[in-house]
């Protein structure tokens, strides 16, 4: 009996250090990440690397761990993929890419992009006229050779839900494959934290924190000036796809912005991050009366009634109370993602004229005729 | 001109049938709305109420471009199986819609100004729907087999497929949306003041059909016996080619590309009444094609809460399957 006592005391305490010491690793892991917004990534710093995990969008856990390293020669644990840094050549395919390491002055890198006209930062434009930048074409059908061609070091791409064709080749040709999930971030700053990983990519991690840091506080001044805001103007948001109308959900990065901007989104309460249906009758019925109407996805009230001419009989369209970004297409989809504080200040200068901001609007505008 | 009495009775229970399907039609959807909304939005209509405005500008104009989209479709394949005596033929498969689409995705995608209006897409869908009539009329004079003109009906449509691939590629953003959009097909893209301009359109198809009742009767005993009859056969055809370009074309025009519809239904109306009286088979077309057309809708305002449908998606699940039967049917 007392041998069994002793057992079980011994098997407690043993148990107890060990879930202290599992506590105290996982607190000093958290200590040393530095994410602070962004749910699909984390950046660890470790004493020789900077180890960055890439986690799956859904189910959140780690899709792969990269080690940041400044010396091929340090020695780095198994299971990571080494990327030296700062790297000298990118290809980046999507617009936000482009847009952080314009923030970083760091286009000069990119050897690649997808499609000259989505393009909006004028030295790419110069850089791929003169020639030193390659065309790739669509993420899924880029062809191997442009790629090898190219000799960049890292590709940058978007990642719609699965690895980069030919991936394993490609990195045994010296091609890293980097899937950025910018775009399934919920919250604003959290895109735009991703400008983190652009910074140690480069070797400019400290521009990259500074960086983060003004537009982190610019965006919690421009919040907490609209909370202390009496009204809550209503809106909605979208457009017909068919016979469907898609709204942001109530979880969702735009639903995150009107909410910041102290608006008052029908479908703020739906559940979710990606976008909510409804039929167009719903939405008539929801909205007829609603105030502000954002994002429609064309640039004139002719291209509206052109798509659907019940469109007219909304009160925001009588009121032209339509806002869009879609006036600088490239140009919002680049700095979008780095300036939520611009876009923030944007919806809240739209929603809240009482407040006389002065400054101009960065990406909106209201449709034209 | 008679119609027989067996099919007197089917053709009067389907008209007493029809105001039924039309008011569920009018109340199936999401919105509960009242029956005296229904009465205010027509006879005392107040645009501040929401009801009576979602009655009169979205479900009356739907209701009506439902009943016409399956009326008119259906006769036009009527006609087409008549002319070229082939079942399987139809505006879709015969590629007439794509002639439509093609000149719509032109109108819509070059950005001209009058192209681009409303009265643009429309005569643009009935010119393409008029010359691409022609072509394949012109293509069954020089092939006899019935399999030989559905093969190039289809390849006409992967010819015009092909082009508007290219448009696409070519268009900007914004008019390649609208085009995209346009694509999908919809019974909810009209107003309640356009209604009176179509239903015009329509009546004129209509009227028209009726004088080629007689020709339509004589085709269907062999083109060589028709002439004997006194029927001008390239003249009829050159008709029944203008009628199906203004029932094709209004209501591409306004609804999209509607598949399997023009198909289906003619071969069910002559299923249900047995008998090659293109009076009867007209009406029946015109009735049961309305029929086909409002229950599809239903069906999807039902279950709109739950899973959205496209009509043209769910035309193409109903038909499709029923063409398989058809052609299962022919070989055994």
């Amino acid at each position: 009996m007392k041998m069994n006592h002793i057992f079980y005391f011994i098997f407690l305490v043993s148990s107890l250090l060990s879930c202290t010491i599992k506590v105290k690793e996982s607190l000093k892991a958290n200590q040393n990440n530095l994410v602070k917004y962004a749910k699909n990534f984390s950046l660890t710093i470790h004493e020789n690397y900077i180890c960055f995990e890439l986690l799956n969008p859904e189910t959140k856990k780690v899709e792969k761990k990269f080690a940041l390293i400044k010396n091929d020669s340090i020695k780095i644990p198994e299971g990571l993929t080494p990327i030296l840094i700062p790297i000298k050549s990118v290809i980046a395919l999507s617009s936000t890419h482009i847009g952080m390491l314009s923030k970083l002055d760091a286009c000069n890198l990119v050897k690649g992009i997808s499609n000259h006209s989505y393009v909006h930062e004028p030295s790419v434009l110069e850089s791929y006229n003169k020639g030193e930048i390659i065309e790739m074409g669509e993420e899924n059908s880029i062809p191997v050779e442009s790629i090898i061609r190219s000799k960049a070091e890292l590709l940058m791409y978007s990642g719609f839900g699965k690895a980069f064709p030919h991936q394993e080749q490609l990195e045994k040709l010296g091609t890293i494959c980097l899937a950025n999930y910018d775009w399934k971030e919920n919250h604003p700053l959290g895109k735009a934290e991703w400008i983190k990983v652009f910074g140690y990519l480069t070797g400019k991690e400290n521009n990259a924190a500074i960086y983060f840091k003004i537009i982190e506080k610019d965006y919690l001044r421009l919040k907490k000036i609209a909370s202390k805001l009496k009204s809550t103007p209503t809106l909605f948001s979208g457009n017909l796809v068919g016979d469907i109308w898609y709204s942001p959900a109530g979880e969702s990065y735009n639903a995150i912005l009107f909410k910041d901007a102290k608006g008052d989104y029908k479908y703020a309460h739906t559940k979710g991050t990606g976008s909510t249906e409804n039929s167009f009758e719903q939405i008539f019925k929801d909205n007829v009366n609603t105030k502000y109407w954002f994002n429609p996805g064309v640039e004139s009230k002719k291209e509206l009634l052109k798509s659907q001419p019940k469109f007219k009989l909304f009160e925001a369209y009588k009121q032209n109370k339509i806002f869009s970004y879609t006036f600088s297409g490239n140009e919002f989809w680049e700095r979008s993602a780095i300036e939520p504080n611009h876009v923030l200040s944007d919806l809240i200068r739209i929603l809240h004229p009482e407040l006389k901001l002065k400054n101009k609007l960065y990406f909106y505008r209201t449709l034209s005729k | 001109m008679t119609v027989a009495r067996n099919n007197k009775f089917i053709l009067f229970t389907l008209v007493l049938l029809f105001p039924i399907l039309c008011g569920m039609h009018l109340f199936a959807g999401e919105i509960t709305v009242s029956f005296s909304d229904f009465w205010n939005s027509v006879l005392n209509y107040n645009d501040e109420n929401t009801s009576q405005t979602i009655i009169r500008e979205f479900r009356i104009p739907r209701l009506t471009m439902g009943i016409l989209a399956g009326g008119g479709l259906s006769i036009a394949g009527l006609f087409m199986q008549t002319m070229f005596n082939n079942p399987l033929a139809g505006p879709y498969i015969l590629g007439i819609n794509s002639g439509s689409s093609l000149f719509v995705a032109f109108s819509v995608m070059t950005g001209i100004p009058f192209l681009t209006s409303n009265l643009g897409t429309i005569s643009s869908a009935l010119i393409g729907a008029f010359i691409f009539g022609l072509i394949i009329l012109s293509f069954s004079y020089l092939v006899k087999s019935h399999i030989s003109l559905l093969l190039i009906g289809i390849m006409l449509g992967s010819f015009t497929s092909a082009i508007v691939s290219i448009l696409q590629t070519m268009s900007e953003p914004n008019q390649l949306k609208l085009f995209t959009m346009w694509t999908m097909g919809s019974l909810q893209q009209v107003e309640y003041t356009e209604l009176p301009m179509i239903i015009l359109f329509f009546i004129v198809g209509i009227g028209l059909s009726l004088f080629m009742i007689k020709p339509l009767n004589a085709l269907v005993i062999g083109e060589s016996q028709a002439l004997t009859l006194g029927i001008h056969v390239k003249y009829v055809r050159l008709a029944l080619i203008s009628i199906t370009a203004i029932l094709t074309g209004i209501i591409t025009a306004y609804c999209g590309p509607i598949a399997f519809v023009g198909l289906a239904v003619p071969n069910i109306v002559k299923m249900i009444f047995k008998t090659q009286s293109h009076l009867t088979l007209l009406i029946g077309c015109f009735l049961i094609g309305s029929f086909f057309m409002l229950t599809c809708d239903i069906i999807i305002q039902v279950l709109e809460s739950t899973i959205h449908i496209p009509i043209n998606a769910l035309t193409s699940i109903i038909g499709a399957p029923f063409v398989i039967v058809i052609v299962l049917k022919r070989l055994a």
